[in-house]
């Protein structure tokens, strides 16, 4: 009974912190509000056993990203008016497309509790046994039985990567003060660029 | 008791919020992208 409880409340916080980040006033506010989403969030992990996960959240999410998120907010000078304009004027097609996809999500509930997909069952038979530790737990299935997805999100993280490189790499300018230059770095030998010195003690160093 | 439903109703209401704070806003889409 105490979990039911538990879980409601936690998921009642959570949702309304969410609704808090999209609604607040100040940017500011929001993350705080996230903060907050998050940490309930995790509340809800450690409630159906997955603590890897919880500590995961808190600390990579609020440690990390909601940090990073607070100091670029500040940093940034926010025209709250423009804001507000787009706010009215997209609220009735917003709230359209958030309600189809609802629905849309709540029938892949029940379609989903109704029979098994192929690669999740809906009654976690797909999972470890519970003695084993639930680091140990995600491990094997993530470097196990999912391997393929798990290799192929890595691929495209990769693809993604090199093309950020690749749209914003600019040629060197030939005038240029800062650039590499190999071949001179490669020249370069610990004869010419130190010098061993045996300083006397009392006498200053010879700049 | 609790089954897995009920986390994925919660988890669901959670993305449609994200989704709909993509339509609201402009400028702070990069929070509202990590709520999903």
């Amino acid at each position: 009974m105490i979990q039911v409880f538990a879980f409601y409340l936690f998921a009642a916080i959570v949702v309304a912190s969410a609704v808090m980040v999209i609604m607040a006033r100040h940017p500011v506010h929001s993350v705080l509000w996230l903060i907050m989403a998050f940490f309930n969030a995790a509340a809800l992990m450690v409630l159906v056993g997955a603590e890897f996960l919880a500590m995961l959240l808190v600390m990579v999410y609020v440690g990390a990203v909601a940090g990073l998120f607070l100091s670029a907010v500040m940093m940034l000078d926010i025209d709250f008016a423009a804001m507000r304009a787009g706010f009215i004027r997209n609220f009735p097609l917003g709230l359209l497309m958030a309600a189809i996809l609802l629905a849309e999500l709540l029938l892949a509930v029940g379609v989903y509790s109704a029979g098994g997909l192929t690669l999740g069952a809906p009654d976690g038979s797909a999972m470890q046994p519970a003695t084993a530790s639930n680091i140990e737990a995600i491990g094997a299935l993530l470097f196990g039985r999912y391997i393929l997805l798990f290799e192929l999100a890595g691929i495209i993280l990769l693809v993604a990567m090199i093309g950020a490189i690749v749209l914003t790499f600019q040629p060197p300018k030939p005038g240029a003060r800062a650039r590499q230059d190999v071949g001179k770095q490669i020249r370069r030998r610990p004869e010419e660029a130190t010098i061993m010195k045996n300083p006397e003690i009392g006498q200053g160093v010879e700049l | 008791m609790i089954g897995i439903e009920h986390y994925l109703t919660v988890g669901a209401i959670l993305f449609v919020i994200g989704v709909l704070g993509i339509f609201l806003n402009r400028k702070n889409v990069i929070v509202i992208l990590m709520a999903i």
